[in-house]
């Protein structure tokens, strides 16, 4: 009786890969209504229109996910979003395959986030947001928002050094076009000076727009679908675009990944221009393609709303993923020791 | 413990239990620890001791510390005096309020967690509440601090520390009480004396308890505290995506295994030195 059950305990992670067909693949993306949007956008069309099936799955923290299955060598998944900070250092590591840009064509996408191994999928934003029941004065950049004199109010910032640097450095009023490379020592010292007027350091979207909504704070960093949602359902909440970090996700097929062929051709969909413009329909992220707007999918109105709109493109700074890649590592310690 | 000896067939009946733990505790120990002490395959220290010099590690490991040791603390001040209570009350009594202590236990730690945002943020319960006493007070904020992660988890920890404390408590018999008292002493005197210690060897319990669940502690800290007082847990997490390889995360598991191990060791002596009272 023993034998028996061991035999099938040992036999039944062959019966679960069995399920991949060669004909599905597997996308892992990071869930909840983000991922609907996705699978609205992106995965129902190509999935028709490819004859295939579209497997989803959760990322549970991102490039950690892909090398333990790259490095455990059991690849479950065939194509992964995640951040483009996380494609820049994963290529490093050799985690990806190369894509291939005869069948994935890049035009329209900033080169940016263009890798050998990756390549961006969707933009969204770190803005600048605020209560509109606060007494304080609102600040209208990130400028005011350094301004302690000028708005003594309550603030709080992402407990991320990519999004928050970049914000930091934009503190003595340095044009969108002019923040990379960033000066690091300058934003350090500009936030540490603000760091007695920060009343958290959020770590989740919820968090940091539930700051801003509940009146814990009277203005803060969020990320721009969150507090849009919020405003549109009435919340006392209302936000800028101007200065806003626009900041990638980013498509990988991990190295070793079963059916890397037809995560390709999925691929070459996903970021296709006419994919792209379904995304703004589902979510308040932007498509990485700006091709998605001569589609003529959006109307004129519907575009000026989207957070990646050439229009809105100028008004935001790129949160440059090979700048972290190169240099995230070497600031953890001193970001530890800013947030304390 | 010394002349214990074992039969075969007692393999049969704790051998599924050491199964479990080789392939779901020990084995991937074995694997945090290979991936902390070797590079490309040879035994080296080098990864360890970088972290263990490292600012981060110390800086996390005291924040660590702090709030462990006050949660213990305030957990015990509170929870002796109720573990006394329950273990006083009659049968009916006791029952209803071991089912009060018990009943939040049932509820998610997560949304426990997010009702004391409610209570302590600025326009909260806890504001609402001090303004019908003090009407014209200036909103504050008990959110964001390490306090507000300090009261998050003495309420989650409660329930782990009355008990085995509890326990203990109700196996003393209260003949010994009565004892003490028709030899004359006061009833606080009876209880000092014969009562508390006792009492020791479960209080002792149920802090090791406390103690090993606060230590790894990460969502009450990042929800309540505001991202201020990082701890080891939550740098454990941020080094598993910033790095490569697994090095750094599991030399940082490793070194707040060895001082959780430190900690249960002197603590388990305690236990034991307090238990020879019962002998």
């Amino acid at each position: 009786m023993l034998k028996k059950m061991m035999f099938v305990a040992a036999l039944s992670p062959l019966a679960m890969t069995a399920v991949a067909h060669a004909d599905s693949i597997t996308v892992a993306a990071w869930g909840g209504s983000y991922q609907d949007a996705l699978r609205a956008s992106f995965f129902e069309p190509t999935a028709k229109e490819l004859g295939i099936t579209i497997a989803e799955d959760n990322l549970s923290t991102g490039l950690a996910d892909i090398r333990l299955q790259v490095q455990g060598k059991s690849v479950r998944w065939d194509l992964v979003d995640i951040s483009a900070e996380e494609c820049v250092a994963g290529e490093k590591e050799g985690l990806f395959e190369p894509l291939d840009y005869n069948i994935v064509k890049s035009d329209g996408i900033d080169k940016r986030l263009v890798g050998k191994s990756w390549i961006g999928f969707v933009y969204y934003s770190v803005v600048l947001a605020h209560n509109t029941n606060s007494k304080e004065a609102t600040p209208k950049n990130w400028k005011d928002f350094f301004d302690t004199k000028g708005f003594p109010g309550r603030r709080s910032l992402g407990n991320f050094p990519s999004e928050t640097l970049t914000i930091a450095a934009m503190a003595d009023g340095t044009h969108v076009d002019k923040v990379y490379p960033i000066d690091l020592d300058k934003a350090f010292a500009k936030l540490e000076e603000l760091k007695p007027n920060i009343t958290a350091w959020w770590s989740s979207g919820t968090q940091a727009t539930n700051l801003i909504m509940d009146n814990e704070v009277d203005y803060g960093s969020s990320w721009n679908g969150r507090i849009a949602t919020l405003k549109a359902s009435g919340a006392p909440v209302d936000w800028v675009v101007e200065g806003g970090v626009l900041n990638a996700d980013c498509l990988v097929i991990p190295k070793g990944a079963k059916n890397k062929d037809l995560a390709m051709k999925a691929l070459a969909r996903f970021v296709s221009p006419d994919l792209q413009a379904n995304l703004p329909k589902h979510a308040a992220n932007g498509p990485v393609n700006v091709k998605a707007f001569e589609t003529g999918k959006l109307t004129r109105e519907e575009a000026a709303k989207v957070i990646s709109s050439p229009e809105n493109l100028k008004k935001q700074v790129l949160l440059d993923p090979q700048f972290w890649g190169d240099n995230i590592v070497g600031i953890q310690a001193r970001w530890q020791n800013l947030v304390q | 413990m010394g002349n214990f000896t074992l039969a075969k067939q007692d393999f049969l009946l704790f051998g599924p239990a050491i199964l479990l733990l080789a392939v779901l505790c020990y084995w991937p120990l074995a694997w945090v620890a290979l991936q902390a002490l070797t590079v490309k395959g040879e035994l080296s220290f080098t990864t360890i001791a970088t972290v263990a010099t490292g600012q981060i590690f110390w800086v996390s490991t005291l924040n660590t510390i702090y709030l462990t040791t006050s949660v213990v603390l305030i957990t015990a001040l509170v929870g002796y005096p109720l573990a006394y209570l329950v273990s006083q009350a009659s049968p009916l009594w006791s029952y209803t309020l071991k089912f009060l202590i018990l009943f939040p236990f049932w509820t998610s730690t997560l949304v426990r967690t997010y009702a004391w945002v409610v209570i302590l943020q600025r326009d909260g319960l806890l504001v609402n509440a001090m303004r019908m006493v003090v009407p014209d007070m200036t909103p504050v904020s008990f959110l964001n601090t390490r306090a507000a992660s300090t009261i998050g988890m003495v309420h989650i920890m409660l329930p782990f520390f009355v008990f085995p404390l509890l326990a203990s408590m109700e196996s003393i018999k209260r003949d010994y009480l009565r004892a003490a008292e028709s030899l004359g002493a006061k009833p606080i005197i009876a209880f000092w004396t014969v009562f508390f210690p006792l009492s020791l060897p479960g209080l002792l319990s149920s802090v090791i308890m406390v103690l090993m669940l606060s230590i790894g502690f990460y969502i009450i800290p990042i929800v309540l505290g505001g991202g201020k007082g990082a701890v080891i847990s939550m740098v454990i997490e941020k080094s598993l995506s910033l790095y490569p390889d697994w090095a750094v995360a599991s030399s940082m598991g490793l070194l707040l295994l060895l001082m959780s191990a430190v900690a249960l060791t002197i603590l388990n002596a305690l236990a034991n030195k307090a238990q020879s009272i019962w002998r």
